[in-house]
């Protein structure tokens, strides 16, 4: 009886651990390349439901379309692993590889000339110039401009619930670092063009981990004045969105679809479409069509970085609001509006 | 400026330092008992967890804080088999712990909810305290009034674990086994279990610490939502000498040291100087306290040394 518990407890166990990892194959064959495999190699672990769960499933997506045999994710937030994973999943077999954020651009540079005959896409960085690599790269200050247009005009329209005289609104930042730099940098650009008046009260947490400190960093800029935020700090940014409903003002999600997390009172959300763009790159190494040494930039103007439909918030932002928002979009795609990229 | 130094700086003080205090007061126990105990991260962790959990499924806030009272002295009840009966290094583990924590509770929360928002949406938080007659009350009403319910359990644990080790024979006899284990035992104390009790109490405040993290203080979860808070609570029982006033005080110059510097950032100081302001301040204090230390004490207790 006690060695059958311990049976099923294993079971079980593995049970949770196929839930958790892998793709759902729907396993039709389309193309030829069944021996393909795609190593997913990244500075963070899946499950962040952000950033690199989203590439996640644009190969998953691949691999449906491609008959890819195997995505393999690699994951691990430790510095000190990042270039021995890389070289591993290029000396095991993979023939595609994707090394994504940041940090991963140095391996990239160094590794990809000794594996000529392997593909690398790196994302979130630019790489130009190398053969069999492609990078690409997102531009969040395009969209923070978007959400600092829509903080700006909700913040004088003061008939709205929650919304104060004071012309000030905030954002709050993870760690202290380019990106973040310039989320912040493109939020600003686009209050001032609504009203160069307003304040922009700001704040860097100094991690992506810590959401009772985004709560409380929160709070103080609803204290000092703020009615909208804006934040770019991962997890620590779920606690900017629960000070929004405690503090009956507004925020501005990022990374995933926030909307749903304090119906409400989280206004949109910037969403980065990493799995768009790693899915694009996937085709172009399966369809032969490799442009390699090119770097693609995903912004607002190709769809790469888009915003929620408001359709949570609904009608607590008036049409008129959405419609200058929309043309804002509009005039960013059409080359009228120019947003500063400071990385 | 005037928005800086307002009350509201020092209601922000009291609310970040809960978490660590809790911990803290926790912490104090095993280190009066003379137990090295850097799991109260860990510990914690669990009891975020735990009350979650239970709260998410139960929908009752009491049975998730209960909850996290348990999985604290489960957790801490781990710890001291490895450490009082097996003879484990106490630092290798309370890492252990830690790591674990981070781990298991991270796997758990991804395998229960898939989607984040559907946890969010299900918890009941803890009810906030308005006082009726102080809240009306101008400065002391928005200090003291319409916090969450541990901020109040925290305090007046204060009090508790400080008649606990000087005033019932209890205390006396943790603070004993601390001092000199041996000499405890020499007069028919059972200082083993002594320490287990101590350790009980640390790992039972430590999950009442998580609880209020997890649904007082926010109400969700997310992957290492302690950051580095019971190391925080750890430094702030050497500040303190483990002595619980101390402590107390520690713990909440720290919450006003770190609500400080949230504020300052919208000034327009960079924020990579303003985030070291409560770390410098915690060094500043240590090196204080030791100077301080070496004045006072007069001679080496008698028993110090002699094994």
């Amino acid at each position: 009886m006690r060695y059958m518990k311990k049976v099923a407890a294993i079971l079980v166990l593995g049970a949770l651990v196929l839930g958790v990892v892998g793709c759902s194959n729907s396993g039709e064959n389309k193309t030829k390349s069944s021996n393909s495999k795609i190593a997913y190699v990244i500075t963070g672990t899946l499950g962040d439901e952000g950033f690199f769960d989203s590439g996640y499933e644009g190969l998953c997506r691949a691999k449906d379309e491609f008959n890819v045999q195997e995505v393999k994710s690699i994951e691990s937030f430790d510095p000190v692993d990042w270039e021995p994973n890389l070289r591993n999943a290029a000396q095991a077999g993979y023939d595609l590889i994707f090394a994504g954020g940041t940090p991963m651009k140095d391996y990239v540079e160094k590794l990809a000339p000794q594996f000529p005959n392997l593909h690398f896409v790196l994302f979130d960085g630019k790489i130009t110039g190398i053969e069999n690599v492609i990078s690409v790269e997102y531009g969040e200050e395009q969209g923070a401009y978007v959400a600092g247009v829509l903080a700006a005009l909700m913040t004088t329209e003061t008939d709205i619930e929650g919304i104060n005289p004071e012309k000030k609104v905030g954002f709050i930042g993870g760690m202290d670092i380019a990106v973040g730099q310039n989320w912040l940098n493109g939020f600003k650009q686009g209050v001032k063009a609504i009203d160069p008046e307003i304040e922009v009260l700001s704040a860097f947490a100094g991690t992506f981990g810590d959401p009772g400190k985004g709560k409380e960093l929160a709070l103080a800029q609803y204290e000092q004045g703020a009615d909208v935020i804006l934040h770019a700090a991962g997890d620590t940014g779920l606690g900017v969105l629960e000070a929004a409903k405690v503090a009956g003002r507004y925020a501005i999600g990022s990374d995933a679809d926030q909307d749903n997390l304090q119906p409400g009172h989280v206004l949109t959300s910037i969403m980065k479409r990493v799995d768009n763009s790693l899915f694009n790159a996937a085709e172009m190494h399966y369809s032969d069509k490799w442009e390699g040494g090119q770097s693609f930039m995903y912004n607002i103007e190709n769809d790469g970085v888009v915003l929620t439909d408001m359709s949570v918030i609904g009608d607590k932002v008036p049409a008129e609001i959405k419609a200058k928002v929309q043309s804002a979009i509009d005039d960013i795609k059409s080359g009228k509006i120019k947003v500063e990229r400071i990385r | 400026m005037a928005r800086l130094l307002d009350i509201s700086l020092l209601a922000a003080g009291l609310r970040t330092a809960t978490p660590i205090l809790l911990a803290a007061l926790g912490g104090l126990f095993t280190e009066q008992a003379g137990v090295l105990n850097i799991a109260l991260e860990g510990i914690m962790l669990f009891g975020a967890f735990a009350a979650v959990t239970v709260d998410y499924f139960t929908g009752s806030w009491l049975l998730g804080v209960l909850a996290a009272v348990f999985m604290g002295l489960i957790t801490a009840y781990i710890l001291a088999v490895f450490i009082l009966k097996l003879n484990a290094t106490e630092v290798i583990v309370g890492m252990g712990i830690n790591l674990f924590a981070s781990g298991l509770t991270a796997f758990l929360l991804r395998t229960m909810w898939t989607d984040k928002s559907e946890l969010a949406q299900g918890l009941v938080a803890l009810p906030r305290v308005v006082i009726p007659g102080l809240a009306k009350v101008p400065i002391l009403g928005p200090l003291l009034s319409g916090h969450s319910l541990l901020v109040y359990v925290a305090l007046a644990m204060v009090f508790v674990t400080q008649f606990i080790i000087y005033r019932t024979r209890l205390g006396l006899r943790i603070r004993a086994v601390g001092k000199n284990a041996e000499a405890t035992c020499s007069v028919g104390i059972d200082t083993l279990k002594l320490r287990y009790v101590a350790a009980g109490l640390s790992g039972a405040l430590c999950g009442l610490a998580g609880a209020h993290l997890s649904l007082g203080m926010l109400t969700m979860f997310t992957d290492n939502m302690t950051a580095g808070r019971g190391f925080m609570a750890l430094a702030v029982i050497y500040f303190g000498d483990a002595k619980p006033y101390m402590v107390a005080l520690g713990a909440i110059l720290f919450g006003c040291a770190e609500a400080l510097s949230m504020r300052l950032q919208s000034l327009g100081l960079p924020s990579h100087f303003v985030i070291m302001i409560p770390y410098i301040f915690t060094v500043v204090a240590l090196i204080a306290m030791s100077i301080n230390k070496k004045k006072v004490r007069p001679a080496k207790p008698a028993a110090e040394g002699v094994k």
